[in-house]
Parts: C-alpha cells; structure tokens; sequence
C-alpha cells in the first residue's frame, strides 16, 4: 500500500513538472497579453512531431531536437501573434478565447490530415528505461523531463529577473502604459512574450516524446490540464504554476492508483472546479481579469 | 522644441480636443491649467502617442511626431510622468529606474543616472530594493518623476504631479521640478494648482472644454482677472 | 431585431416546402443537420449569447439529453417523446447546479467558461465509466420505426419535427429577446455590476437563462440520438460537441434572435462541402470552422447577423465604435488595464 502511494507520488511529481512547463507558457502569454491561449497543448503537439519526425527520418535523439523544435516553435508563435492575436489586443475577453480556440482547431486538424489520427511512438534503444530506487520504479525518460522542465522553469525565472528584456517583459505585464511610457516596444515584447510561450509548449512536447504517444490530438489532454494548473497557481504566477503542476501530477496519479477506470482524469476537473469557486485567484495569488 | 498645431483628438466618437495649438519653446517651463475634464490628461496621452490625433501635427524637435509609436516618442526625447503614475508595481525601485532606461541612447549612462536620481530623491536610495506598490503616494511620485529622468528627457511632460499630495509633498515636488528645469530640461506642466504652477513658469495656456482659451505669459496670467476667479478661486 | 416579416414568411415558405421540392436523401441530411444545429445554437445563444456567459460545456446539456431518453427506451422501454421531457428537465437541474456553483461563487468570463469545460468534462467522465451508460461502448437503439417511440422511416418527417422545433426555440429566443428578462440578460451582458446596482436580480436571471438554455440544448440531444440511432461519449458529451454547439451562434451573431440560424446556414453547408472534396481526411470541415472562426473573430466580431445589425440598423451592444472621422482615438498598443 505504502509502496503504491510513493510510486504514484513519484510519477505524479515527474509528470507534474511537464505540466508545469505547458502552465508556464500560458501563464507568461496570459501576464503579458492578458490572453488565454487556447492553441498551447497543439503547440506542444507540434513539438512533439518535430522531434519525432526527426527521430524518424534523422536519427536525431529526441532530447537533442529540443532546440530545434523549440526555435521552430518560437517563430511560429510570434508568427501567430504578429498576424492573428495583434489584433485582438482590445477585443472583447471571450473572442480573445475563441480566436485562439481557432487557431487549436486549425494547427490540430492540420496535423490529423498531414499526419493521419495513427498514435506513434518513439523506442529509445541502449537506453535504460527504468530506475530502481528503494523498490520504487523510476521512469527514466520521465525523469530527465522532470529535471529539464525544472532546469527551464529555473532559467526563465533567471531570465525574467535579471535581464533587461526580461524586465521589459514583466514590466508590460504590470502596467502597458508604464511600459510603453518607458519606450518600451510593447508589440515586440508581445510577440517574443508569445514565441516564449509556444516554445515552452515545444519543448514540453519534445521532453514527453520518448514516453508519451504522439497524435494530433495529444495536445487536447495537456491543454485542458494547463488551464487547471494555471488557475491552481494564481494566473501569471510562474511559481504557482510549476506548484500546481506537482500537485496536478501528484493528485491524477494517486486517483490513477486508486480509482477505477479513466475516473483518475475526474480528479484534475474536481479540483479546478473547486479552486474556481474558493480561491479563484489561485492558491498563490495571481492576476484576475 | 514642441510645437503643436490644430491638434484633435479623442476616444472613438468622443471627440475630446478641439483645435489645439501651442508650443513650448527649448528651456522654458510651460504650464497648461485647466479643470478636471478639461482636456489636459487627453492631451499629454495623444503627445506621448498612446492616443493617435484624429488631424493636426505634433512637431518635436524638428520631427513630426504625430504618427508616431509611443516607444519612437521616447526615443525622441519627449518624456512623461503620467497620471496615476503607472509604476511596476510588482518591481522594485531599482528596477523601475532601470526601465525609464530601456531605451538604447539612455542605457548607456544609466549607472550614473541611477546615482543622480539617488541623489535628488534620498528616500529611493535608501528604499532601493523595495517593491514600487508598497511605497506612499508621494514617494511614488518621486520614483515616477525618477523613471522619466532616467530617459534623458529634452522635454518632460507632467500630468498633474501635485495630484493626492500633501503641501509639503507638493512643495517638494514643485521644488524638484524647478531643479530640472534649471538643468535645461524644457518642461511642459499640467495641472490644476494653478497658482504654483505659474509662479514657476514662464508662459501658460488654460484649456477648457478641449479647446485653448487663454495664453500669455506667467505674469500676465497671474494677474489676469477672469483667471484670477475661475482658477485661483481669488475675489476682485 | 427589425426583420420584415414579409421576408420571415418567405423563408418558412421555403423551409415549409424543401422537401416537397427536393427529394434526394443527402441533401435532406443536409438540411436536418443545419436545422438541427441551429436549434441547439439558439438555445446556447439564450444563455451565452444574451446574457454573455459564455459557455464552453453545452455538451453536459446535450448529451443529458440525448442519454436520458435513450437509456430509458433501450433499458425501460419509455417512449423517447416522455424521454424528451425527462431529459430536458434532468438537463434544467444540472444547470441551475453549475448556475448555482458558478454565479454564488462569482464565476465571470473566462473562468465561467473554463468552468462549464470542466463540468461537460466531469460528464463525459462518469458516463465513460459507469456500466448503466454503457461506458465507452454507447447505446445503440434498434431501428424499428414507430411514431409513438419517436422514430420514423422517412427522414421527411424527422426534417419537419426539427424544423418546428427550430422555430419554436427561434420564436421563444425573440419572445425573450423583447421581454424584461430579455433586456435583464443584456444588462448584465454590458455591465452585471452596474445591472445588479440598477436593481437587476443578475443571479436569479443568469439562473433562469441557463435552464432554459440547458433544457433546450437537452431536446436537440434526444432529437440527435433518435436521428442517429447511436450515442456514445465521444458524440455527446466531448469538447467537439461543444464546440459545434456555440460556433454557429458566434458566426452568426451571438446575441441576435436570428444568429444561430444564418450561422447554422453557412458553416454546416461548409463542413460538409469539405468533407465531399476532401473526404479521405479527416478533419477537413473542422479546420475550415477554425479558419472561419479566425476570420469572423478578426473581422465580423459581432458575427454576420451583428454585423448587419450595427450597418443597417441599432443594436443594444456597447460594440468599440471604430468611426474615427474627427477624433482618431484608436488606442495605440494599449489595453484594458
């Protein structure tokens, strides 16, 4: 029993850090652009062929086309921002949310008629898959996603503090017109604020692909949970998101251990419907609209 | 330096400004006074670019400006301590100066200009690494008038500094101003306090109802009677 | 909403005699699917497009629907007709349930609408897992075609019984359109706190938009499976369906009584034109519903019906009036903060 609770804590704190990536990218769109980005899981899932694509035909080790998938990602998201979301700055919130509901619904059956429904898998050999430590079970590929996705979150918290571009960033999500005041070009710091955020979603794709199956639907799963965990941390809250995304991880794989069935999923929606109605602000505090 | 001419603008159908005209001249101190509702916060925003002018030109040093995107304007020169402020709440004091930099001709001197914003306001210094939201509303005032300094500004436009401050507050911002203005920063000065803000200027305009009623120079504003009752509430 | 009424009596001609004029059997699927969508569009449009509540579960609505009636015929043997009623009112408590979570609680915007997401989730969840619903396998309902149990051998007739459900609900929407609660649902649409201070009940008018939104939304469900003759999760109770429910009333006009309609006309015609030309994949028709769905977002954003409404006429919105003639004003890179 014991053993079964620590092994489903593990893979819920593993999990839980790729969560908290995909929340990340969508809590910096939302600081930034006050946008809720509806198209983040199919920007994850466009990572994820990236690298499989590359496994396949190239040979390349999934972990090493991160920085592939993560550029290509970076300027399909500014591209998607300069052209579409530029111009829904001042629209009303809930065309905000559907136009990047568009954008899901575009990028998503794109891939189904390139890439046809088939779920795909990638098989790393000479590799060891499993980790035994103390009689628990841990996931290699697993493992080295939770780590990167830690090692990235703690990079961008670096960036965001330190650098000059990363103040900007923050800047404009507190106050535009401060930001604008202050000459900073606040349409550039929106479309790199959003290839930021696809990038994210990339690379959290490229990270899961050695375990995780790939289809043009996989993005649906990681969306709906990335909105979970962005209201669990507080919206534009980065550490509440990385903290949502363990207790996300950890609450669906204990309901996974010891609920029947796909009733594991009910726990994620449970808890977003109750944190909505007690704390909506997050537990952490973050922006309401 | 500053001349504007037949400016109109506004928000959508609300047609705010009406045919403004004026001009600030290099090293003087201009106050624009006016009433709440008058115009004035309009105008400093369609200056800065956050609004664009429906017709009419801003000319700034040369460049017509009207068109013009907001980070371009500061760029330029033309630098505001907006009302309310708008600070980064969330960041602190250093940080904030930092921003007012943001701008590439600035960044260079920024180190230095950090220093002389410490040495003009003590209390930053002494609450550098301090989060700008905790700060009271005049040393917020402070921090904002810092941030705009820190872009090198040829031209500094407040809008209503005095605004939620106390009399000593008010006198020591007033005091600060006219410290910059005998650095050489040209000045443009909106506000309601219309008796400090003309015996500090050289010239004034009044504007009402969006539109440019009165203009002269300080002491002829001061003493100009209509004025005299409608702004600084004294009897004849 | 000023329509002649001359032009409203031409176009229920039309509809009134479709099928007496056109008999081929795709094309009358064709026409039952728009009529069929526009019913549950117009009765999403009730709740989200009136009163601005933007719901992004209606699949909770339509699957309880299309569930109740159609696990008490199969298991009970109930006429899917009493079913019909059954499951609208299972689906008018469900709703004043998420009413009730989501307005006590506040819930406003964005988070109402990932709330209802996740509510329809919840749904689509339990019926997955619990063996009366028959889990993921669905519920298949014998053809036997019998008036009574609500099934018919001519698809004529199941053209007629959606289109006068259509008009009743499209009736029922104008009805309300010009009717205190009406004009409550808008004010709480522009402003709910300057409503609520006007002496407007928001919660008790948002409770009642959301029943008989639920309720509606519930009968296009029993009508889907006994057209259908086959529900499962995936069909009634997913984000797709959901997503299929509201995109006819944003195309056409959230917000106006003949919205649904215009958008059930436009992108069900499209959907299917898609899938003839590019039948061999799948997926055609929904991206061409995100295109068109980007592309109204960006430029018809009060939809086409709005659209009309705000050249050629008035319309109670506060839309961001773009006529920038004398004093500019478009606010440059800034936003609502």
């Amino acid at each position: 029993m014991l053993t079964l609770i620590l092994q489903s804590l593990v893979d819920g704190i593993l999990m839980g850090g790729i969560y908290g990536l995909v929340a990340i990218g969508l809590t910096l769109i939302f600081g930034v652009m006050k946008i809720i980005n509806f198209a983040q899981g199919a920007l994850l899932m466009l990572g994820m062929y990236i690298s499989y694509w590359s496994f396949i035909y190239l040979g390349i080790n999934p972990y090493l086309s991160i920085p592939l998938s993560a550029i290509s990602l970076f300027f399909i998201g500014a591209l998607i921002q300069k052209t579409i979301l530029s111009k829904m700055l001042n629209a009303p919130e809930h065309n905000q949310l559907l136009v990047t509901l568009g954008i899901m619904l575009v990028i998503e059956n794109l891939a189904l008629i390139l890439w046809s429904p088939d779920f795909r898998s990638v098989k790393l050999d000479g590799f060891i898959q499993t980790l035994n430590i103390g009689g628990i079970g841990v996931n290699v590929p697993k493992l080295i996603a939770f780590i990167a996705a830690i090692v990235l979150s703690i990079a961008l918290f670096l960036f965001l503090k330190k650098t000059m571009l990363g103040k900007a960033i923050r800047a404009t999500s507190i106050n535009r017109n401060g930001a604008l005041l202050s000459g900073i070009n606040t349409n550039r710091i929106n479309y790199i604020a959003f290839g930021l955020g696809a990038s994210l979603a990339a690379i959290a794709g490229s990270l899961i692909t050695p375990f995780f199956y790939t289809s043009p639907t996989v993005g649906a799963t990681f969306i709906l949970k990335g909105f979970v965990v962005v209201v669990l941390g507080g919206l534009g809250n980065f550490i509440g998101a990385i903290i949502g995304g363990l207790i996300i991880g950890v609450s669906e794989a204990l309901g996974g251990a010891f609920l029947p069935g796909s009733l594991k999923e009910l726990m994620t929606y449970i808890i977003f419907v109750i944190v909505l109605m007690a704390k909506p602000n997050g537990l952490f505090g973050g922006k309401a609209r | 330096m500053l001349k504007v001419s037949n400016l109109n603008a506004g928000y959508g159908n609300l047609q705010v400004l009406r045919n403004i005209s004026f001009e600030v001249n290099s090293g003087e101190l201009v106050s624009i006074l006016g009433t709440n509702g008058a115009g004035k916060t309009t105008l400093l925003r369609t200056l800065s670019g956050l609004i664009s002018a429906g017709s009419g030109q801003i000319e700034f040093s040369g460049k017509q400006i009207q068109k013009m995107r907001p980070e371009n304007i500061v760029k330029e020169g033309l630098i505001q301590v907006p009302e309310g402020r708008l600070l980064f709440t969330e960041m602190t004091v250093r940080e904030n100066l930092e921003l007012g930099a943001y701008s590439s001709g600035a960044r260079k001197n920024m180190n230095k200009n950090i220093e002389y914003c410490f040495q003009l306001f003590p209390i930053l210094k002494e609450r550098e690494n301090q989060m700008a939201g905790s700060f009271s509303g005049g040393q917020q005032q402070m921090l904002a008038i810092g941030r705009a300094l820190m872009a090198e500004p040829k031209i500094l436009l407040l809008d209503e500094p005095s605004t939620g401050l106390s009399p000593l507050l008010t006198k020591q911002v007033f005091d600060i101003i006219n410290e910059i203005k005998q650095e050489g920063v040209t000045v443009l000065l909106v506000e309601q306090n219309a008796h400090q803000a003309l015996s500090m200027s050289d010239r004034g305009y009044v504007i009402e109802n969006g539109e440019i009623v009165m203009e002269g120079t300080a002491e002829s504003l001061m003493k100009d009677n209509k004025l005299r009752e409608s702004y600084l509430g004294l009897a004849n | 909403m000023k329509k002649s009424p001359i032009l409203i009596t031409l176009a229920l001609v039309v509809f009134a005699i479709f099928p007496l004029v056109v008999k081929d059997q795709y094309y009358m699927h064709i026409a039952i699917l728009i009529l069929y969508y526009a019913l549950v569009s117009q009765a999403w449009n009730i709740l989200s497009g009136y009163s601005g509540q933007f719901s992004f579960g209606h699949a909770a609505f339509f699957g309880t629907g299309a569930y109740t009636s159609s696990i008490l015929f199969t298991k009970l043997g109930m006429s899917p007709w009493i079913g019909l009623i059954i499951g609208a009112v299972i689906a008018a408590v469900i709703g004043l349930f998420i009413g009730y979570l989501s307005f006590r609680f506040k819930l406003r915007g964005v988070f109402f609408s990932l709330g209802t997401l996740a509510f329809a989730e919840i749904l689509r969840i339990i019926i997955q897992n619990f063996d009366v619903f028959n889990k993921t396998l669905g519920v298949l309902i014998p053809y036997k075609p019998d008036p009574l149990m609500f099934q018919f051998s001519s698809r004529t007739t199941y053209y007629y019984i959606i289109l006068i459900f259509a008009i009743a609900v499209t009736a029922l929407v104008y009805y309300i359109s010009r009717s205190k609660l009406g004009y409550n649902l808008v004010a709480i649409r522009e402003n709910e706190d300057a409503a609520q201070s006007l002496g407007v009940n928001t919660y008790k008018n948002k409770m009642i938009a959301i029943a008989i939104s639920a309720s509606l939304t519930a009968i296009g469900g029993t009508f889907y499976a006994q057209y259908m003759l086959f529900i499962e999760p995936a069909t009634t109770f997913s984000n797709d369906v959901s997503i299929n429910i509201l995109l006819p009333a944003i195309i056409g006009g959230a917000g106006t009584v003949l919205g649904p309609i215009v958008g059930s006309l436009i992108i069900i015609p499209i959907g299917e034109l898609t899938t003839t030309w590019f039948g061999n994949f799948v997926g055609v028709n929904l991206m061409a519903y995100g295109v068109i769905l980007i592309l109204v977002m960006l430029y018809l954003p009060e939809g086409i019906v709005g659209w009309f409404q705000n050249k050629f006429g008035k319309k109670k919105s506060a839309k961001k009036n773009k006529d920038s003639s004398i004093s500019g004003g478009e606010e440059v890179g800034t936003l609502k903060n």
